[in-house]
């Protein structure tokens, strides 16, 4: 075919238009290092430490980090900012949103899975931990081509051991098997599911761990919450089936509001007792005008006595209301003082300058 | 008895026998180690043996640069040996008087998981015996895995498997655990389930944890596929972040991709209290992280609006990289830490903080 002067005329532009880009990837001027100056949008909202570590040692909870000159500098300044924040809550009242919180106080299992070639199990149980008497729920779902019978069969057995309870699953919907297991009379300890699936025939077992919990005490009921040395005190009533070490905590909402996590270590004999959670003054402050508040998403752990025992969980249900007392609007932001919190933030602010 | 004199005595040797000068922010640095393989196939016959297996673990980078190391055996559970023979040793550390003016825990993989266990519990336990608490005042923790990985999950189920078309999960597990799994063999991967890991010792408390990350692919790749999101070969990345959830994710923070590329991510929904992300390298691998991988860059977490509304922009750290398939307008914007291209992870994280 004969060339025409037009494809001619291309031809050469896109050598040139070729050649030129080719250049210009390669070129090291690509990458331009910015060297511009650090800038303050609002330098007269900051004041500056000559000795922040200093400074933070005579109140801790209210300096600012210096301004930092390099980079590693700004990554210090930035968690000593941070923690500054959360120390200045005590540990047993630590403001948290609710995505934190769920993780420190939800029994939630995440699934497990498993590739088998180009097929997929998953199998989720309805929570992780599970106090003696409460039923399972374990659903696997099968992704992918193989094919696989309407029953399944399963063990619930101690990790220490080969046989246990039978579990059966029925298929509820295409590649989907739902199975129950009453945990009556199960004793206390780590346990795996192990579910046999035949997969075009070839059996393939797959396991999610759970525990049995033993039956540590029943939530009862809150008391009339007050105000007392600037903390919102809520009394708890439980039944205390198991001595020992606890720790009991719990979401605090105010209003309807997720605002902390509260929580108190104690040592309980077996009866009737009353658990008092503080909120800190520091936490409710901004809320002087409450009304509601709601206890929520009990975890309650008996903590190991000694090394090498194990903590024991349970999950009781319940959500707690309480009229908010008629002091809660004197509860005051007065920031933690502790000496072992102003070391911390000196050795963060040390980072800060190396 | 006898045993437990000699194992106390070798404890007592390891801490007095360390020479190390060096420390972090002006304070001793006391190391806790991850998992050793070998010590699920081959059981350790004593203590000295273990504690060898500890001081080789950290032998190429961090052990001369510390003053104790808190050895434990990975063939244990967290709940049960390990507990007896790291709480041994923070006894020693509290009489040895090492931390009275505060010190730092620099943890790698498990050792983070064991080093949270040890934090929640060592006060009340310490108090018992009638010693003062080991006072830690940051702790440092590399590559952490006390969010679990899901190739632990996946090593629970292949226990009780012997199917041909397993053998590509087994080759990932081995890859890690240098160990086909049975259920007899799995020691402290038990604790490094998912679900296990993330309600063992969860609660939150004010000492700062300070995270270190990494994305590198060891193992030619062969564990990618079992971990979710993103992961640095053994460890995923909302574990080492401090992510309060085991979803998948890219970063440990929405702005900033772990090559440092400012640009939208998938980050944890919440981290857990007091965690701060502070250094992410995207081809450091999980094990090169303790210092045998160099030229990784690294990449500080760092925002540039981070106090109080003030913006501090660190331009000078930051560099513009155009894509090659990008013609015109801007490049992408990087930001790293200077330096750190001709290093190991870890001495850039010694470096920054002396």
């Amino acid at each position: 075919m004969r060339k025409t002067p037009l494809t001619v005329l291309l031809a050469i532009t896109g050598v040139f238009t070729g050649v030129g880009t080719a250049a210009y990837f390669l070129h090291d001027t690509n990458d331009q290092l910015w060297s511009l100056a650090a800038t303050a949008a609002q330098p007269s909202t900051f004041q500056p430490s000559t000795d922040p570590a200093k400074a933070a040692a005579q109140e801790a909870g209210t300096t600012r980090p210096a301004l930092p000159d390099r980079i590693e500098s700004a990554v210090f300044a930035q968690v000593a900012n941070a923690y500054q924040t959360t120390s200045r809550h005590p540990e047993y009242s630590a403001p948290m949103n609710q995505a934190q919180m769920n993780g420190y106080l939800s029994n939630n299992h995440n699934p497990v899975t498993l590739d088998v070639g180009d097929t997929t199990l998953a199998l989720s149980l309805n929570q992780y931990r599970f106090t003696e008497g409460q039923t399972l729920e374990a659903l696997l779902a099968k992704s992918g081509p193989a094919i696989t019978p309407t029953k399944l069969s399963g063990t619930a057995a101690l990790i220490t051991e080969d046989t246990g309870e039978s579990v059966s699953f029925s298929e509820i919907e295409p590649g989907a098997y739902e199975g129950t297991l009453s945990t009556e009379g199960m004793d206390p300890g780590e346990y795996d599911l192990r579910v046999t699936v035949p997969l075009d025939g070839s059996p393939i077992t797959h396991v999610a761990r759970f525990h049995i919990e033993p039956h540590l005490m029943d939530l009862l009921e809150a008391d009339r919450p007050s105000v007392s040395d600037n903390h919102l005190v809520m009394p708890v009533d439980v039944d205390v089936h198991q001595s020992g070490d606890y720790e009991i905590a719990a979401s605090l909402s105010v209003d309807g509001r997720a605002v902390g996590m509260v929580r108190e270590t104690t040592t309980l004999s077996k009866g009737k007792r009353t658990i008092r959670l503080r909120a800190h003054g520091t936490l409710l402050a901004d809320y002087p005008d409450m009304e509601r508040l709601t206890l929520d998403q009990f975890r309650i752990r008996r903590l190991p006595p000694r090394p090498g025992d194990t903590t024991e969980f349970a999950y009781p249900d319940g959500t707690l209301n309480m009229d908010a007392p008629t002091g809660a609007s004197s509860l005051m932001d007065e920031p933690l003082k502790n000496p072992q919190v102003v070391q911390r933030m000196e050795f963060l602010q040390r980072l800060q300058q190396q | 008895m006898s045993k437990t004199l000699t194992l106390a005595g070798l404890v007592t040797a390891a801490l007095l026998s360390s020479t190390a000068t060096a420390s972090i922010g002006g304070k001793p640095v006391v190391l806790v180690h991850g998992f050793a393989p070998d010590q699920l196939f081959d059981n350790p016959d004593s203590f000295d043996e273990v504690k060898r297996d500890g001081d080789a673990y950290w032998a190429d980078y961090w052990l001369s640069r510390a003053e104790a190391t808190v050895h434990w055996d990975s063939s244990e559970r967290i709940e049960g040996g390990i507990a007896e023979d790291a709480y041994r040793q923070v006894v020693e550390i509290s009489r040895s008087g090492l931390c009275n003016d505060g010190c730092v825990f620099l943890s790698h993989s498990t050792g983070g998981l064991l080093t949270r266990f040890l934090l929640e519990n060592q006060n009340r336990w310490l108090a018992q015996d009638g010693l003062n608490p080991i006072n830690v005042l940051a702790t440092i923790d590399l590559a952490s895995a006390d969010g679990g990985t899901e190739i632990a999950d996946l090593g629970i189920s292949l226990a009780y498997n012997d199917n041909f078309f397993l053998s590509g999960a087994k080759a990932a597990f081995g890859a890690v655990f240098g160990v086909q799994p049975t259920p007899d063999n799995l020691g402290v991967v038990n604790d490094l389930q998912t679900n296990e890991a993330r309600s063992l010792a969860v609660t939150p408390n004010g000492i700062p944890r300070l995270r270190v990350v990494g994305g590198g692919s060891p193992y030619l790749g062969v564990t990618k596929g079992f971990i979710a999101g993103k992961d640095d070969g053994v460890v995923p990345v909302h574990s080492a972040c401090g992510g309060t959830s085991a979803e998948p994710v890219d970063s440990c923070v929405s702005w900033q991709a772990m090559t440092g590329k400012l640009t939208n991510q998938k980050a944890p929904g919440a981290l857990w209290y007091n965690h701060y992300p502070i250094l992410m390298a995207e081809k450091s691998d999980h094990n090169g992280m303790r210092g045998t991988q160099g030229g990784v860059t690294a990449t500080p977490v760092v925002n540039n609006v981070w106090v109080n509304g003030l913006v501090v922009d660190f331009a000078e750290n930051r560099y513009e990289k155009r894509p090659w398939w990008k013609l015109w307008g801007s490049g992408d914007q990087y930001v790293v830490v200077p330096g750190s291209e001709s290093k190991n992870l870890s001495a850039v994280v010694y470096d920054t903080l002396q």
